[in-house]
């Protein structure tokens, strides 16, 4: 049986803020991901990729966000039964800010 | 003149606030950040359809009193709960943040007086000419045998451990220049009054009377302008703004109320100070970013 690979978030708007304008997607983890736009595409798919080399995790299960832009966002994520939790910020989609919790 | 719409994010005039309204539904259908940003932060993250866009609009620009209007919707952005973040650590600020406030605005001033210098040059009201000269030279040159708000703001930026070489050869962070990008365009592309109703309504961060008005905060607790807890030189910076932009700012609500009515440009000037406002939330946060930039550097 093919194993079926699906990304959870937290979001029904953008996956990484929550909005419900616009209408951008990029699949990320084997999952059509919605994205207001392609600055949060990109900072979600950093935040990832970010987390994947922390943990050494070959893939992540789901992330569950809380902030924002200007404060920063909360987070924690799972593999498997891993779990990380996490704070972030980014410039323009570039993380500028990761810190483990 | 025939009143136009504003677009706060690419400065495109529209016919009504109906236009505006669909060529902002229709930039954030395209995904555009700018756009889908400055909804997300001034009207509401949840989609809306044209007709929805215009009736949230009309509210947030309805006012009985224009001065009034300016007002709330600055105090609500930066000392409503919760209050800016950078307001919210001006009331204790550390070395840091002192010394990252004097580099970014040092940076900020130099646009400010241009923007003044393009007021004048393009207004031929007098009294609005002999306010902005009276401006520049408070602000950047000296007025009075005093010396400028810029001088005072490097000798907070030296008395917090960074040299005024360091600060006069400083670039400015991302976000600073970004929201200067902004000043800069409607500096050169405005109507006076558009360029006078995006900056000086700005001067109200520091207005002693921000709490009168509804703020959870004021610009900075007083008591640190005494109790030994920031250099002296600081405490001299901030009390120059804090006693001076009380006029500044009053005065210039009173020639947009004034103006924008006799020309017909009301909703252009609600419309760019929105604009504004959204790029001086940014300017902050490039103060506190250029402060956490400094720890364990001073």
């Amino acid at each position: 049986m093919r194993e079926v690979i699906c990304l959870k978030v937290n979001y029904e708007g953008c996956a990484l803020c929550d909005a419900t304008w616009g209408s951008y997607y990029r699949t990320l983890e084997g999952s059509k991901l919605f994205f207001c736009c392609s600055i949060c595409a990109d900072a979600f798919e950093n935040m990832i990729r970010r987390v994947r080399e922390e943990k050494a995790w070959n893939r992540v299960d789901a992330v569950e966000i809380s902030g924002n832009y200007s404060m920063g966002r909360t987070c924690s994520a799972t593999s498997g039964s891993d779990e990380v939790r996490y704070f972030f910020k980014h410039e323009n989609g570039t993380i500028t800010e990761f810190k483990i919790l | 003149m025939n009143p136009v719409s504003l677009c706060p994010v690419c400065l495109i005039s529209e016919p009504s606030l109906k236009e505006l309204s669909a060529h902002l539904v229709e930039r954030a259908g395209q995904s555009d950040p700018g756009h889908i940003m400055w909804l997300n932060r001034n009207v509401t993250s949840k989609k809306l359809d044209t007709d929805g866009l215009s009736s949230k609009f009309s509210e947030i620009m309805r006012y009985s009193d224009l001065k009034r209007w300016f007002v709330d919707i600055f105090v609500r952005r930066f000392f409503g709960e919760p209050a800016h973040r950078f307001i919210r650590l001006m009331q204790k600020p550390t070395k840091e943040l002192l010394a990252g406030y004097a580099i970014e605005h040092h940076h900020f001033l130099k646009q400010w007086v241009k923007s003044c210098a393009y007021i004048l040059a393009k207004t031929d009201s007098e009294e609005v000419a002999q306010y902005e000269m009276e401006n520049m030279s408070t602000e950047y040159f000296g007025w009075n045998g005093l010396p400028s708000h810029h001088e005072y703001l490097l000798q907070m930026g030296e008395a917090a451990g960074i040299s005024r070489e360091q600060i006069l050869n400083s670039k400015p962070l991302g976000k600073t220049e970004d929201s200067i990008a902004l000043w800069r365009k409607i500096a050169r592309e405005s109507h006076w009054l558009l360029i006078l109703s995006a900056m000086h309504p700005l001067e109200l961060i520091a207005n002693k009377r921000i709490r009168k008005y509804g703020g959870t905060y004021g610009y900075f607790d007083p008591s640190i302008l005494s109790d030994g807890s920031i250099p002296e030189a600081a405490a001299r910076f901030l009390y120059q703004g804090y006693s001076a932009d009380q006029s500044h700012s009053e005065d210039a609500l009173e020639f947009i109320s004034r103006y924008s009515q006799e020309l017909d440009m009301v909703e252009e000037c609600q419309e760019i100070f929105l604009a504004s406002v959204d790029a001086f939330d940014l300017y902050l946060l490039a103060r506190i970013e250029r402060g956490d930039l400094l720890k364990g550097k001073l």
